[in-house]
């Protein structure tokens, strides 16, 4: 536990970012901690335990994500579901808008995005979990900021007119 | 918002969190940081124990399967072993109740089977008697022919009283009967059956020579015997051999083995078949049984290969068979063409 309380927070944001269904983020998380609890001494160097819980999770979301592609899109009952605790209405207005234009994002450009932004990984964290090159995280996350920002452009648009 | 972020593009090495340069965008991530984790780590420690204790029981659970089945394995290889033991046992040391399960022995015996306590001969492999139940005289001598064209003469207690046969072979001679004769027969054996033996003939088998071998319960011993028409060819009793010069302590032994194997003794049951035999005197006690004479009479007898003259009297060819093959046992080989074998004179 002394190796996870650090990454606790990194990881449980990374999950709730992208998963939109709240129960659903919780039991990726719990998946993903008794995974990493369960193969423990698979670990050699405590430096790794966060690439190792990184890539569980990240695995734990993409089987969810295809099965519950096979099953059930992604629709506006799903988004309803996606609550936030803010006191706010407008900033959980904000909140969703914002989960719903990183879910249309490719995945290529939202990992590193979600991972840098919310997990609060560094550019050569990102990079040895992706295993990509530092300028390779760093240019993805430079498209991933730029769709972003459209796609909230255009939401702000659409509501506008 | 668009400048702004052509601005981050030109600065990609200078990415900072929060910082994309849009202001809207960078308030919305701010928002999101602020939110509430969905799961704190006081309930990762819950979930983390809870692991931990199903851990410890699936633990528990998994080693209490392992060591019950080991118990249970190796109370299942005892008693199997205990089964396979007690096995082995009755084989060396037959009861009545467990030789009646008893078939398979070895190649060459009788099997037996028992249903109320007497034993039925069975048939084996290829060596079948037909039995003809042809009578031959008032003396109820009945001749059976085998496939093998030997030719064997048995009295009204089917006991075999000649074989024509002369090779002595290893192979198994087995005999085969209606079941209502052997049991009729082996019911007779069974009342008349001494106390020392119990009731089942373990194993018997026949020889081309007429002789027989078999294993007998004597008084809770293992006994061992073979027996010809001349007698006693070896006795064990425990394994251990007896000699020839103590077979009369053994007389109801002998007498119990010539009985069950149903073969005349020509001379005393406990006599010993290999010692030089008296042929006059089994040939005299032979025509004393078959009633063609009577004990201690004076009488004539001429015996050749294709006649049997008694007192003068030509016997029917049946009979002579059977005379010559109750010379052939007693001698060891057959009447040679052209012999003659005489008792008395000839008036």
């Amino acid at each position: 536990m002394s190796l996870y309380n650090p990454l606790h927070e990194r990881l449980v944001r990374f999950v709730q970012t992208i998963v939109w269904d709240k129960e659903e983020a919780r039991d990726i998380v719990s998946e993903t901690i008794l995974a990493s609890y369960e193969n423990f001494d698979k670990v050699k160097h405590h430096e790794a335990f966060l690439y190792y819980l990184f890539t569980i999770a990240k695995r734990k979301m993409n089987r969810r994500y295809v099965q519950q592609k096979r099953q059930t899109p992604w629709t506006d009952e799903l988004n309803d579901k996606a609550e936030d605790s803010s006191p706010d209405a407008l900033k959980q207005l904000q909140v969703k808008e914002l989960k719903d234009a990183i879910s249309h994002l490719p995945e290529k450009y939202r990992e590193p995005l979600v991972l840098f932004e919310f997990s609060g990984l560094t550019i050569k964290e990102i990079a040895k979990l992706t295993q990509l090159t530092e300028n390779g995280v760093k240019s993805r996350l430079v498209r991933a900021r730029q769709q972003l920002s459209q796609i909230l452009d255009g939401s702000l648009h659409e509501k506008t007119i | 918002m668009k400048k702004q972020f052509n601005n981050d593009l030109i600065n990609i090495n200078n990415l900072e969190k929060g910082k994309t340069g849009n202001a809207d965008l960078d308030k919305a991530f701010a928002e999101m940081n602020s939110s509430p984790l969905i799961l704190v780590s006081e309930e990762v420690g819950y979930i983390v124990d809870n692991a931990m204790v199903s851990d410890v029981t699936a633990s528990v659970i998994k080693n209490t399967i392992i060591l019950g089945g080991a118990v249970l394995a190796s109370a299942i290889f005892g008693w199997m072993y205990f089964q396979y033991n007690s096995h082995q046992k009755a084989i060396r040391y037959p009861k009545k109740a467990q030789v009646k399960k008893m078939i398979p022995f070895e190649q060459n015996k009788i099997k037996l089977s028992s249903s109320n306590g007497n034993s039925n001969v069975s048939s084996e492999e290829n060596y079948i008697i037909t039995e003809s139940n042809n009578k031959v005289n008032s003396n109820s001598i009945i001749t059976s022919t085998k496939s093998t064209n030997q030719t064997l003469v048995h009295d009204v207690n089917s006991n075999i009283i000649s074989d024509n046969s002369t090779k002595k072979t290893n192979a198994a001679k087995t005999l085969s009967k209606t079941e209502d004769q052997s049991n009729q027969h082996l019911a007779e054996d069974s009342k008349k059956s001494n106390s020392n033996f119990s009731k089942t003939i373990i194993t018997q088998r026949y020889f081309d020579d007429g002789s027989a071998k078999m294993t007998l319960d004597y008084k809770n011993q293992p006994v061992r015997i073979t027996i010809n028409s001349r007698g006693i060819e070896s006795l064990f009793i425990n394994s251990e051999e007896v000699a020839p010069a103590y077979y009369y302590l053994y007389d109801d032994l002998a007498s119990e083995a010539f009985k069950r194997a149903k073969i005349e003794p020509l001379a005393l049951p406990t006599n010993d078949a290999n010692a030089k035999p008296n042929i006059s005197a089994m040939m005299t006690g032979a025509l004393v049984r078959r009633a063609l004479i009577t004990n201690g009479e004076e009488f004539s007898f001429e015996l050749t290969s294709s006649t049997a003259i008694l007192n003068n009297t030509h016997l029917n060819s049946d009979i002579k068979k059977d005379l010559l093959q109750v010379y052939q046992n007693a001698f060891g080989s057959s009447l040679p063409r052209g012999g003659k074998f005489i008792i008395g004179k000839q008036k």
